[in-house]
């Protein structure tokens, strides 16, 4: 651990600082994504040293997946498909007046998380990114799969619909150029549906616009002007369930640690145990469960450092972001693979150091914006919707600089709010529109390697685990069906008798 | 009147920082988009990386001097399109490529990855964008297969070369815990179990691809998946997942070193200078001479096809100048890369060296079924013809 | 909620058409398609989507099939949560009227940042450059128009927070992360 303090300076500091002030800013405005932040960060640092470029970039990113949190809490639109999750206890906390304790909590843990990961990046690099290079195609697939089962559980009463909702986004994730072949599906000889439809305009839609028309609906019925409850949040109370988000923050780092997988499933799935584990939360999950809020935020900061193992070790990055913080590797000549971390300990070093600063960075930006920022929601809604209106249309602009993806927004942003009025969970298609085309590919690769096998079935489910992941995924799956359910009952109480 | 201070201001700013020139053509948007990047150029300064930025003026300045006053180019910040996602080959070299024609040309040069579907997504941006010479594109081979692939309409005749830039030698790998040690091993067991080793590539019609073909068309009959990269392919073979696959050198170079895979031979007709202990292909299978003469991951640097001779002109020098840098050749050495910019300087050799290089790709996938089209619809001739 | 349960029907017939029509174009396109290897076809995974969605739409269906036999059965007030707001015409049609509004003020604006073209005009006071355009006109006009519509009637707030908002958002967005406006 000294080595890692040996890059640290002043400058260093600085640096991390200034970057974690632009991630919280970039992260909490809808439509502006880390992975964009970073992208442009790119540009302006690779003529820097780059232990002054990593340290910016990994403000950025700490405090920016947090701060994604920070709009799902208080407008009900994730800052990236990994703070989905938040939106589903953070929203209703808040529209109850709660802001500030949801935000509080949103922050502990998100620090707590994000240690956790970086910690498991410091001590556990080659043993995890073993266990990575042991999934096959075929896991990735299942792993994606079981994401998507659990999210059509946690979000509605009617599986059903939210398995629909699952399959509306695996159909958006194929529109345009297929990953594998480049062969062009469901565009319909629309040329700007050629590049597939990006993830934001989705996320701003289903979320933010439909969330403007759905207030605008709801306008006669709902007040004004949401009035915050005062009151403070004591430390020891947030921290009640640490014992939970280690658990939770070991989900994150390990799905972080999967390429392609990466926040939004690690935080679905962390969701789920919570509800699971949780037997009788103070408030139902779903309605405001501080518990529900803990397990998104430390997985998907757990993710961070989850997601640079693979990258540093393998090459690959696990998430948007680590892709563009492996392209600033090469730009500075540095080669991420197997020999990095012994042969380029400083940049390991700076990476680390780095992580850490922008941990603490977001501690304490995040308990001093928290009561300010949540101010937000008292904005009367007349003046509140109009903004969040310009809002998404000026993210889903800068994302591609195409007015076509505003059109699309909007088209979103009616789906979506005809999705809430008829009961659809809007959280699984965002999901699924994630991880439709890593689905896809790995799939079909899957089976291809496989054709070529004696016994296709056997090579394709016959690793271990493959047949621990397919248990899992059918159970979610049966579990949830209500006429299951029923039979399981019966069969349980039988058993009793 | 705060209109014509600012216009003031603006044009003192630029002359001062800049000093580029104020043409007279629209005014001001040139005004505007000179000011920002003074704006930017200060912003660095404070960031305490003025250095490199002060150097870069000193160099405008230079540069403006020392060529003749026919074009006044480059003006303002070019952009760089690498049509692959960041961290591949294309990416490093095209980003390594913008750092040092940066120096040369005295304008930033922003690179931006627009990836997708093979490449053809970033270069038909470029072929939208204006033939001015701001938009510089950097393609790899595939590029050469559009059309007959039927990706999109594209081939190198829409842009004009500026230079092939390098070769990434492809080398065939096996885990570290593969049965086989050699070349000769693998290639017995594949002609014995015909279309049962399992082999990995980065892409359909990629570089990766094409060797697969070439295998096959010496009888060797594999078969091929096609990964998301080379990257994710050689992780397949590093996990147990494949048998065998064929990576360019700068992605294994961290693995040949730490062990996790055994190279069996450079699908080349010569050994690698850095690696002298891997066999060339050909030593093994004499008879894949005529396929192994080119190389099969190749870079090119490009400019829409109706730039002005002028700019083009620049560009070629400044590039000349980054192909003599030691930062470049250390590079090209570091990588093991195959120095392909060396070999074709003047026009008419770059042009027989992508006529050779289509007409043996295209017509080698196009017999294997992976091309959709027959390369003579787009007057490709087969090799030897 | 007897309309509850035959939209559950409809819904389902409207995901089993959109399920199917995925089948049949991934067959088709298979069909057209140039690469007849099914476990590399780009048509593999639709048309696995496509049959998922049939299956589910069915389970709809039947669930609203068995919703609707309880409910003429008698014991109707079953699960469906009472909460959701009575369908009570007039007010609902107000409703859906203020977001077909609210929709076409979104159309407007969007015509507007796509067709007009509002040179770009530098404002400055030494050296501060402040360079505005089409987006920042109509995105003021927007929200105004936007505020008033959702009953904001004071004067001074509909001149000055879209204008305040605008110039933040341009600053923001325009000069200190260099994204494209419209």
């Amino acid at each position: 651990m000294p080595d890692v303090l040996s890059v640290v300076d002043m400058r260093f500091i600085l640096m991390v600082l200034a970057g974690s002030v632009a991630g919280l800013f970039v992260g909490a405005i809808p439509g502006l994504s880390v992975s964009m932040a970073t992208a442009l960060l790119v540009s302006v640092t690779y003529t820097w040293e780059h232990s002054d470029a990593l340290a910016m970039i990994m403000g950025v990113y700490v405090v920016g997946v947090f701060s994604g949190a920070v709009s799902a809490i208080l407008i009900n639109i994730p800052g990236a498909p990994s703070s989905v999750v938040t939106t589903l206890d953070g929203y209703p906390m808040s529209k109850k007046g709660q802001a500030y304790k949801a935000l509080y909590i949103a922050t502990i843990y998100s620090f707590t998380g994000s240690l956790f990961g970086l910690l498991a990046l410091g001590l556990l690099a080659t043993p995890v990114s073993r266990i990575a290079l042991k999934f096959t195609k075929m896991d990735y697939f299942l792993l994606a799969l079981f994401g998507l089962a659990t999210v059509g559980s946690v979000s509605t009463k009617n599986y059903a619909k939210g398995l629909i909702s699952v399959m509306v986004g695996l159909v958006i994730s194929m529109v345009g150029l297929d990953p594998l072949m480049g062969t062009r599906r469901l565009t319909f000889g629309v040329q700007n549906l050629t590049g597939g439809i990006s993830t934001v305009p989705a996320l701003v839609g289903f979320f933010g616009f439909a969330e403007v028309l759905s207030v605008i609906y709801n306008r006669n019925q709902e007040q004004n002007v949401l009035t915050m409850v005062r009151g403070k949040v004591s430390l020891k109370e947030a921290l009640r369930h640490w014992k939970l988000s280690l658990y939770t923050s070991t989900i994150g780092m390990l799905v972080g640690a999967l390429p392609g997988a990466g926040g939004p499933v690690a935080s679905f799935i962390a969701y789920n145990e919570a509800k699971r584990l949780v037997k009788e939360p103070e408030v139902p999950f779903g309605e405001g469960a501080a518990e529900g809020i803990m397990a998104s935020e430390s997985s998907n900061n757990a993710c961070i450092g989850g997601a640079l193992i693979p990258m540093l070790t393998l090459a690959v990055p696990g998430d948007a972001v680590t892709a563009i913080i492996l392209s600033v590797f090469y730009v500075h000549g540095l080669q991420p693979g197997p020999m990095f971390i012994r042969q380029n300990p400083e940049a390991f070093h700076s990476i680390l150091a780095a992580g850490f600063i922008a941990c603490f960075a977001l501690l304490v930006l995040g308990l001093l914006a928290a009561p300010r920022i949540c101010k937000v929601i008292t904005v009367p809604k007349n003046i509140m919707i109009p903004v969040v209106a310009s809002l998404c249309v000026i993210g889903s602009f800068a994302c591609n600089n195409r007015l076509f993806d505003v059109a699309l927004m909007f088209l979103f942003g009616l789906t979506g709010f005809l999705m809430r009025r008829f009961d659809y969970p809007v959280a699984p298609l965002i999901l699924a529109m994630v991880l439709g085309k890593m689905m896809d590919s790995n799939f079909r690769q899957a089976v291809s390697l496989a054709s070529s096998a004696e016994n296709p079935l056997k090579s394709m489910f016959g690793h271990p685990l493959t047949v621990v992941l397919s248990i899992c995924t059918a159970v979610v799956l049966l579990s949830n069906i209500p006429w299951t359910k029923k039979w399981m009952e019966c069969l349980l109480g039988k058993v009793k008798k | 009147m705060k209109k014509i201070i600012a216009l003031t201001t603006a044009a003192a700013m630029c002359i001062s920082l800049a000093a580029c020139s104020v043409s007279t053509t629209s005014k001001e948007t040139e005004t505007t988009a000179a000011a920002t990047e003074a704006v930017e150029k200060t912003e660095g300064m404070a960031d305490g990386a003025g250095e490199g930025a002060e150097e870069a003026v000193e160099e405008a300045e230079k540069d403006a001097s020392g060529q003749e006053a026919s074009v006044d180019y480059p003006t303002k910040p070019l952009t760089m399109i690498i049509p692959y996602g960041a961290g591949g080959t294309t990416d490093t070299w095209g980003r390594k490529l913008a750092v040092l024609l940066e120096k040369y040309l005295g304008q930033s040069v922003t690179v931006t990855n627009q990836g997708g579907a093979s490449g053809s997504i970033g270069s038909q941006f470029v072929k939208d964008q204006p033939s001015d010479g701001y938009t510089l594109l950097i393609c790899s081979e595939t590029m050469g297969t559009y059309r007959t692939m039927n990706v999109c309409g594209l081939g190198y005749d829409d842009f004009t070369v500026i230079s092939p830039l390098v070769g990434d030698p492809k080398v065939l790998v096996v885990g570290k815990d593969s049965k086989y040690n050699t070349l000769e091993e693998l290639l017995e067991d594949i002609k014995a179990n015909p279309g049962k080793i399992t082999m990995s590539h980065s892409g359909p019609g990629g570089s990766g691809h094409n060797q697969g073909l070439v295998l096959g068309e010496l009888g060797y009959e594999v078969s091929m998946t096609s990964f998301d990269s080379g990257n994710d392919a050689l992780l397949g073979v590093i996990g147990g997942q494949v048998d065998f696959t064929n990576p360019n050198i700068s992605t294994l170079a961290g693995y040949i070193e730490s062990g996790d895979v055994k190279p069996l031979a450079v699908f080349s007709s010569e050994r690698m200078e850095a690696y002298p202990d891997i066999p060339a292909f050909t030593e093994a299978v004499p008879e894949s001479e005529p396929y192994l003469n080119i190389p099969y991951t190749l870079l090119s640097f490009l400019v829409n096809n109706d730039t002005p001779q002028e700019i083009v002109d620049v560009l070629k020098a400044a590039s000349e100048q980054v192909f003599a840098d030691p930062e470049w050749t250390e590079f090209v050495k570091a990588n093991a890369a195959d120095p392909v910019f060396e070999k074709y300087k003047d026009d008419a050799s770059v042009q027989e060296f992508y006529d050779n290089w289509k007409s043996v790709i295209c017509w080698l996938q196009y017999e294997n079924g992976v091309a959709e089209k027959s390369p003579e619809e787009f007057g490709i001739k087969k090799a030897g013809e | 909620m007897k309309n509850k349960i035959h939209s559950l029907i409809i819904e389902g017939v409207l995901f089993c058409g959109s399920g199917l029509g995925l089948l049949s174009y991934s067959l088709v396109s298979y069909g057209k398609s140039f690469n007849k290897d099914w476990a590399q076809s780009p048509y593999l995974f639709p048309l696995i989507v496509g049959l998922a969605m049939t299956v589910l739409s069915a389970w709809l269906i039947g669930e609203g099939v068995l919703a609707g036999r309880k409910f003429a059965g008698g014991d109707g007030r079953e699960e469906n949560d009472p909460q959701k707001d009575p369908a009570g015409g007039g007010d609902a049609k107000g409703k859906t009227g203020g977001v077909a509004a609210a929709l076409l003020l979104c159309g407007i604006y969007y015509l507007a940042l796509a067709e007009l073209k509002i040179p770009y005009i530098t404002v400055g006071i030494f050296s501060f450059l402040y360079t505005f355009s089409t987006f920042e006109v109509a995105t003021v006009v927007f929200l105004a128009a936007m505020m008033a519509f959702l009953g904001v009637r004071k004067l001074p707030v509909l001149l000055f927070v879209p204008f305040g908002i605008t110039l933040f958002l341009s600053i923001a967005f325009r000069a200190m992360l260099h994204v494209l406006l419209p």
